[in-house]
């Protein structure tokens, strides 16, 4: 799929894409998305680390002018009572996190967000959320994924599940992983 | 609104659609919303249980080979000191969760996220947010809403207000709901 995207006046009912010319400015010119139901428990890595393949989202950008908005929702459990963690998007094909990133900034890691939810008690949920609007590092086939590090390392995080298994609040869910590529000029 | 749009090679100005034939992979079909503003204390629920109708959204999707973007965003307050709840993305119309849902895993809820906020004291508020690529279920008129759980019948959660009345940190704010049908093929 092009951002440039050749129509036809005559199209035919299989046609994929009928606009005539550039996609407008501010557009999407493509999504791209992962769900993923299986249930993981990530433990709690001491250096970033990828959470689970399966949220792997592949992507070929038709421009290095244009920009990938990335949305990232799961749905976790665990934690532990002190669990604090760090998340980043990370470019799998080109082996580095996604551009921009958090600044230099001592011996902080250079990511997109950290996380610490609920401390009641080892039960807690939690939903996560983040975006970014990100730079296109190439135009050929990419492929992005999310890491994750824990500084407790009795923070275990069990995504798309919790620890426990009850029907009072105990639940098995979802995580949703977006990228869309937007015309910029 | 259609899929297939209708267009002219010889647009007016104030034309709304240019697009000729089929809306192109990956861009939105149509977006359905409604932004909530009315305070509603939802009490503890412990059957999964929509939380009001006004989140209702109504969407007529085009072709059950689409997919829908669905995003909750919602303002809270209170929950209690040990609230935990679960919730749904919900087919009113169909009388079912929205798929993909979470795994069959034991006597968990097969639901979408769980949520326990911050636990300080029952002045916590939480925004809570989460999306889901879901699945179009019927191409007629259909209804979608969210549903919650809460295991603790102490956690009352208020929604688009704080359950205390001062000038602090007391709030009235929104809910919003959105689907957009994403063209895939």
């Amino acid at each position: 799929m092009s951002g440039i995207i050749t129509g036809t006046r005559h199209i035919t009912p299989g046609q994929k894409s009928h606009v005539i010319g550039k996609v407008p400015c501010g557009s999407i010119v493509q999504t791209q998305v992962t769900v993923l139901t299986t249930v993981i428990d990530d433990g709690s890595p001491n250096s970033l680390d990828e959470i689970n393949t399966g949220m792997r989202v592949t992507i070929t950008p038709t421009s290095t002018r244009n920009k990938l908005w990335m949305l990232w929702s799961t749905s976790t459990s665990g934690g532990g009572t002190s669990a604090i963690e760090n998340f980043e998007f990370y470019d799998v094909t080109g082996s580095d996190t996604v551009e921009p990133h958090g600044e230099s900034g001592g011996n902080r890691n250079e990511v997109h967000w950290g996380f610490r939810g609920s401390h009641h008690d080892s039960n807690d949920c939690n939903e996560i959320n983040f975006s970014l609007y990100a730079t296109i590092a190439r135009t050929t086939e990419t492929v992005y994924t999310v890491r994750r590090i824990a500084a407790d390392g009795t923070g275990s995080r069990a995504f798309n599940y919790t620890f426990s298994d009850n029907a009072a609040w105990g639940f098995s869910g979802t995580t949703t992983f977006l990228v869309q590529e937007i015309q910029t000029y | 609104m259609s899929g297939i749009i209708t267009g002219t090679r010889n647009p007016s100005p104030f034309q709304k659609s240019h697009v000729i034939g089929k809306v192109p992979v990956g861009h939105v079909v149509q977006t359905q919303g409604i932004v909530d503003n009315a305070s509603l204390n939802d009490g503890s629920p412990n059957t999964m249980t929509e939380i009001k109708t006004g989140f209702r959204v109504t969407i007529t999707p085009t072709s059950t080979r689409n997919k829908l973007f669905m995003s909750f965003a919602t303002s809270t307050n209170n929950g209690g000191t040990s609230g935990i709840e679960v919730y749904e993305f919900y087919d009113v119309t169909g009388s079912a969760t929205v798929t993909p849902r979470g795994n069959d895993e034991g006597n968990r809820n097969r639901a979408h996220w769980g949520h326990r906020g911050s636990h300080a004291n029952d002045n916590d508020c939480s925004e809570i947010c989460f999306y889901l690529y879901a699945d179009v279920a019927r191409t007629t008129e259909s209804v979608y809403t969210i549903n919650r759980k809460a295991a603790d019948a102490s956690a009352d959660r208020n929604f688009n207000f704080s359950n205390s009345d001062n000038a602090a940190w007391g709030f009235t704010a929104t809910t919003s709901f959105f689907i957009q049908e994403i063209q895939t093929y």
